[in-house]
């Protein structure tokens, strides 16, 4: 928002960047080898909701999208909606690109009805390798589509976070992602229903 | 690449109305820097003084309203619900979390303090956290945030800069008298008197225009929490909460609460009849009604 938008009161939201969701389908390699993690087979993309009939129809057009090409592509999706009012698309799928793929497809078909201040955020689940052996085995990256850049997210229990693992993920993708710089930026979303 | 619509439109007409109000209240202004000159009165130091004032106002007025409402500030353990809306917005709107701050009133309402988005603090009062569902909290939140997108507070404050120097001119009048009386004898006197009634029409102009500047922010404010929560009917269920909680709340914790008018979401007035020209908000009658506008465009996109 620029100078005369502030003026004169103009809220904009500032357009989604999808783009660079794909920087993580290289980072996989580094998150597979380097933080001995593997992506859980989730993923999810956060939507605020508009109270108008035509997001209602475009969700439904997703859906019908989705399901249609789900048969060509190895992912599934469901819908779910969190305490705050929220929209969750999960999808599940094996390979990271597969769900990277769709999960672009759905924010792309959103940009181009209008709705594209409505994408909030993109959440991919990895699981440490051992997870047997540690009770913290799964961690999250974000994707913010608002700053164009992915954080992690180390839920520990309580609604408390991993700072130092968040971090060491950070440094160690920094060479591969658009590390959010601003660790105040790094919001939480808690309870992803992945 | 086109430049990706949006389902939100411009509110031209506000921005207009804004601009109008601007213009007129520059105008007024610039008449009335002229007039002091001209007059010669001491109006540079003058300036100078209330420039001074003015800065200091930007810089500290913030804290100073923390402490006289008896805000804390909080962290996310203490008010687990209040930081989680407000993270959302805040990755909504792309602004960096304001700090937030809760005020042990039992009066539903909230205000926002600060110069700038990273000087921000929002404070709502425990009345309001009460109250409130999920839902209505968010959409408060949203108008809150919006004030800082636009800078209201600089914006008004500035506004409010040669109103500022008006007043001093009116409080300080005899003083004024009593040196030019000695200084320049009858003639001075008359240019003094000219100096008082500019003033006083200065202020009396730009008080009902900074009034309707402030009000055509609030709309602003309004407009943009429909856009960030994506849901206008939360800020009509809430205002309407806080209308009710307002009207119910002794007037023990309204006298209180009144000096802070100027910073809610809703003016915490116990005298029904005030005319709304001069008052910083709309109605929430006006302002439902605005919300159902908005409401009503957004069913029209396709």
């Amino acid at each position: 928002m620029g100078f005369f938008d502030a003026l004169f009161g103009r809220t904009k939201v500032a357009p989604a960047k999808v783009d660079q969701l794909f920087q993580l389908s290289t980072a996989d390699l580094d998150i597979q080898t380097q933080l001995s993690s593997n992506f859980c087979g989730r993923a999810a993309l956060v939507l605020r909701a508009v109270d108008n009939a035509t997001y209602d129809a475009v969700e439904k057009e997703l859906h019908d999208v989705l399901s249609v090409g789900g048969r060509d592509l190895p992912v599934t999706v469901e819908s779910r909606t969190d305490s705050m009012g929220f929209h969750w698309m999960v999808y599940a799928g094996q390979g990271v690109d597969d769900v990277i793929n769709s999960l672009h497809l759905t924010a792309e078909l959103i940009q181009e009805a209008g709705y594209s201040d409505s994408l909030l955020a993109a959440v991919f689940g990895f699981d440490h390798q051992d997870a047997a052996r540690r009770t913290d085995a799964r961690w999250y990256l974000i994707y913010s589509y608002r700053r164009a850049a992915f954080y992690p997210f180390a839920p520990l229990p309580g609604k408390n976070r991993d700072a130092s693992r968040e971090f060491r993920i950070a440094q160690t993708l920094q060479p591969s992602l658009t590390v959010e710089k601003d660790s105040e930026r790094w919001y939480a979303l808690w309870e992803p229903p992945l | 690449m086109a430049k990706p619509r949006a389902w939100y439109g411009h509110d031209t007409g506000l921005s207009l109305r804004m601009l109008m109000t601007m213009t007129l209240l520059a105008l007024l202004y610039a008449v009335f820097v002229f007039v002091l000159f001209r007059a010669g009165v001491a109006a540079p130091y003058l300036i100078v003084i209330v420039g001074i004032m003015l800065i200091a106002q930007l810089l500290f007025s913030d804290r100073l309203v923390l402490l006289a409402a008896h805000a804390r500030v909080v962290n996310q353990t203490q008010a687990p619900r209040l930081f989680q809306a407000a993270e959302r917005l805040a990755q909504m709107a792309d602004l960096p979390l304001p700090k937030l701050a809760v005020m042990p009133t039992r009066l539903p309402n909230a205000f926002t303090t600060g110069r700038s988005p990273k000087t921000a603090v929002i404070t709502v009062t425990e009345g309001l956290l009460n109250r409130l569902n999920d839902e209505e909290l968010e959409a408060v939140l949203a108008h809150e945030m919006t004030h800082i997108k636009n800078r209201d507070v600089a914006v008004i404050t500035i506004a409010s800069f040669f109103a500022m120097v008006a007043s001093l001119i009116l409080q300080q009048f005899l003083f004024f008298g009593v040196m030019a009386e000695n200084g320049r004898g009858r003639r001075g006197g008359q240019a003094v008197m000219l100096i008082w009634l500019v003033s006083l029409l200065v202020w009396a102009i730009s008080y009902v225009l900074i009034r309707m500047l402030s009000r055509y922010r609030e709309y602003a404010a309004d407009r943009g929490a429909a856009i960030l929560t994506g849901h206008p009917g939360y800020l009509v269920s809430a205002l309407s909460q806080i209308e009710r909680g307002v009207r119910q709340t002794p007037s023990r914790d309204l006298r209180q609460a009144e000096s802070f008018n100027a910073f809610f979401i809703f003016p915490a007035v116990s005298k029904q009849s005030v005319m709304e020209l001069f008052s910083t908000h709309p109605t929430i009658d006006h302002r439902i009604r605005y919300l159902e506008r908005i409401q009503q465009d957004m069913n029209k996109f396709h």
